[in-house]
């Protein structure tokens, strides 16, 4: 159903490619923007993101480098902190014609977006200008694509790992687990963490989030289908689903996993020790690093296996959008292409290892930044080398939407007891009349 | 002729300080309702062309669960959330009004949560709530209750914000202790030497006199409740399996994510009409309970 990015490349074998890569576009001089001179383009951008404090400070120093060289174009940052306040902003402002020239989309919104045409195919314009697709993760290219145009730049690109506390795991003569473990063995030392009754305890094995992209990954190792493979038809009720899903209920009702539920932004039971093992996101290490500060000894180790014996690890990513609407596409394109070049992308995201960079040239600058004594050799490289060898390399459909608020609303009730063969087949149904919606005109 | 010219510059004064007010109401009020209205026969997405389907919406609306569900909930948590905050204010009201040395103190106290805003209070309990790390389930702790999963529970989750909405009751206090000011004392010490005791002067005297009062909380209460979205955007997203779904949040999900706005003006309309009619019922009744002799 899914192609797996099974490029057959070892890490080493990448580095080295990635680094040549680099390497020959900087040689070339085919670094946008590294040298130039001057340009006499003008005009005004706004450019919203949907980014925290330290990430914009980031993007204020791209504006500035970008001045540097375009002095004349104006670039009018706008940041919205919280999500939903985002997606309204946009989804509002795309209803009325008035989209900000460049705005942060997520793979999940790509499609949506385009098909509402929203966002500007940039096919031509890479033509164009001669720039290929060659410096991208391939998963990313196929979430940024709609109807075979390439939608967005690509900025990140993420997958999910497991963070654990070493020094909890020594307190409790737990071996630390080892990057071809699977799903079974994780439950197992779960439990390991777990004391007394349930409803009492205060210290867990693992957390684990509730967000769909995350758990459609432990689906798919566990053998079970999400959609068509033409992406029109949801299809996630399926005994194989069912089953990681019972198992999963069975953990958390054994207290070994517990859910993120509804804990508020910055209370976070990993950093405050009162949890073994977390399932966490590669964005999560630059504050997860801060965070702990010097209170336990912690590192990273792969997504485990499924019951399949397959390790599949989800990837979605951001991406930066040209509004339709935008009244001077080329000077939109000039910025975007700025912004998400190789300089650009080292600032944005490998420099602090923010997450993985949207582009391949950019990953010897994180892989450097990795190796310094600030991150005392823990292993973040499961990053980007999970992205080669077990990231699904999957799309998002259309009603990824609608498909992702059903299932926020039904998943917190089956980790409580509710039966998830119940809520899979109320989220396909839902998903599936979101995607009626969609398709009834075809 | 000099009263007839006073009479219409007046006139045409009046008309010009409230035509603010008015083209304020036709352009943010009454035309957005007009326009709805008719979004609301039409299959509009607000990027493509708009559809005129007649009462399709409507149709889809009986048999749309999510509608129902949300509807549910809604009501639920309206009668609830009504009779407890009318019950609770009146008594902390009645407390309130006693001449005790520090009162203001406490009625200031009380009053405090009323004007935080709502999505700090929604902030402060989701922490409270929080099963594992929350203040309330340590405190049941303490006298050996186990934990109560507020607001992961289907059964807990709806109850959770009832509860943080009752904590905010300072303003239902303040509007009960104005008119249990206003009720002159000597109708009580008329009861008093009539040998009425503290509870018949309370049946007898004070809650007819505070009828208005009550009244008016319900009905302001009641179309404020009906509308309740921050605290379970904030707190549940409107689960655990939309146990805590209200009506605006399915509104603005069908508008805000979804973009069917046709569909969503047909449920803004349906909401208008439910509580454009629950508010003339309560207005009906009230000409029987309510006592506006003394006031």
């Amino acid at each position: 159903m899914f192609r797996r990015n099974t490029a057959g490349l070892s890490r080493r074998d990448f580095l080295k490619s990635a680094g040549a890569m680099a390497g020959g576009i900087a040689a070339s001089g085919a670094l946008p923007f590294a040298s130039m001179a001057q340009s006499d383009m003008s005009g005004a951008l706004q450019w919203n993101t949907n980014h925290n404090t330290l990430s914009v400070n980031d993007f204020k120093i791209v504006i500035e480098n970008f001045n540097e060289e375009f002095p004349d174009i104006a670039i009018n940052l706008i940041n919205h902190g919280d999500s939903e306040q985002y997606y309204t902003q946009i989804n509002t402002a795309g209803v009325a014609g008035t989209l900000p020239d460049l705005f942060y989309v997520r793979s999940f919104d790509v499609a949506p977006f385009g098909g509402r045409g929203w966002i500007h195919p940039l096919n031509d314009l890479m033509a164009r200008d001669g720039m290929d697709l060659s410096d991208f993760w391939p998963a990313q290219v196929a979430q940024n694509s709609y109807e075979g145009q390439l939608m967005t730049l690509p900025y990140d690109f993420s997958n999910w790992a497991i963070y654990y506390n070493k020094t909890m795991f020594d307190e409790f003569g737990v071996p630390y687990p080892t990057d071809d473990w699977t799903w079974d063995e994780c439950y197992e030392i779960a439990a390991a963490f777990q004391e007394g009754d349930p409803s009492e305890q205060t210290r867990w094995g693992l957390e684990m989030h509730q967000w769909p992209w995350l758990i459609m990954g432990l689906l798919h190792a566990g053998g079970g289908a999400i959609y068509t493979d033409d992406y029109r038809h949801c299809i996630v009720n399926n005994p194989e689903n069912v089953a990681t899903l019972q198992r999963l209920q069975d953990e958390m009702a054994a207290g070994n996993v517990v859910h993120r539920g509804n804990t508020p932004a910055g209370l976070d039971p990993f950093l405050t020790g009162n949890i073994a093992m977390e399932v966490q996101g590669s964005w999560a290490a630059y504050y997860i690093l801060d965070g702990i500060g010097d209170s336990f000894e912690w590192d990273i180790v792969k997504f485990p296996r499924g019951s399949t014996g397959l390790s599949a690890v989800s990837a979605a990513g951001g991406a930066w959008g040209i509004a339709t609407n935008t009244p001077d596409l080329d000077v939109a394109w000039e910025f975007c292409k700025y912004i998400t070049n190789t300089e650009s992308t080292n600032i944005l995201i490998s420099n602090q290892l923010r997450s993985l960079p949207g582009r391949l040239s950019s990953v010897p600058r994180w892989e450097e930044v990795a190796g310094t004594d600030i991150w005392k050799g823990r292993k973040v490289q499961v990053f980007p080398d999970q992205m080669l060898n077990d990231a699904i390399n999957w799309s998002y459909p259309v009603y990824q939407g609608e498909f992702d608020a059903a299932w926020n609303a039904r998943i917190i009730s089956v980790f409580e007891g509710n039966d998830p063969e119940e809520m899979l087949r109320q989220v396909e149904e839902e998903a599936n009349a979101a995607a009626d919606r969609y398709f009834e005109d075809e | 002729m000099f009263n007839s010219d006073l009479l219409r510059r007046e006139a045409i004064q009046g008309y010009l300080f409230i035509l603010p007010w008015f083209i304020g109401f036709v352009v943010f009020t009454a035309g957005p309702l007009t326009a709805a209205l008719g979004f609301s026969f039409t299959d509009w997405n607000g990027v493509s062309a708009m559809e005129f389907i007649g009462f399709e919406n409507y149709i889809q609306l009986s048999q749309d669960s999510r509608f129902w569900q949300s509807l549910k909930v809604t009501l639920v948590f309206t009668f609830f959330y009504l009779i407890l905050n009318i019950i609770i204010g009146f008594a902390l009201a009645l407390v309130m009004n006693q001449p005790v040395r520090g009162m203001r103190l406490f009625r200031t106290i009380y009053y405090l949560p009323a004007v935080l805003s709502g999505v700090a209070v929604a902030v402060l309990w989701a922490i409270l709530f929080h099963r594992e790390f929350g203040a309330l389930n340590w405190l049941l702790g303490l006298v050996g209750i186990k934990r109560v999963g507020w607001l992961v529970s289907e059964s807990w989750a709806l109850p959770s914000i009832i509860i943080m909405e009752l904590w905010r009751v300072g303003s239902t206090i303040i509007i009960f202790l104005a008119g249990l000011q206003g009720i002159p004392p000597e109708l009580y010490e008329a009861a008093e030497v009539d040998g009425a005791n503290r509870r018949w002067r309370l049946w007898s005297i004070t809650i007819p006199l505070m009828s208005p009062s009550i009244f008016f909380v319900l009905i302001v209460g009641f179309i404020n409740a009906m509308q309740v979205f921050t605290q379970a955007y904030i707190m549940t997203r409107g689960g655990p399996n939309y146990a805590t779904f209200f009506y605006s949040m399915n509104l603005y999900q069908t508008t805000f994510r979804e973009l069917r706005l046709g569909y969503a003006s047909a449920q803004a309309g349906v909401l208008f009409v439910i509580i454009f009619l629950i508010t003339l019922g309560i207005i009906w009744v009230s000409r029987y309970r309510v006592n506006y002799e003394l006031v």
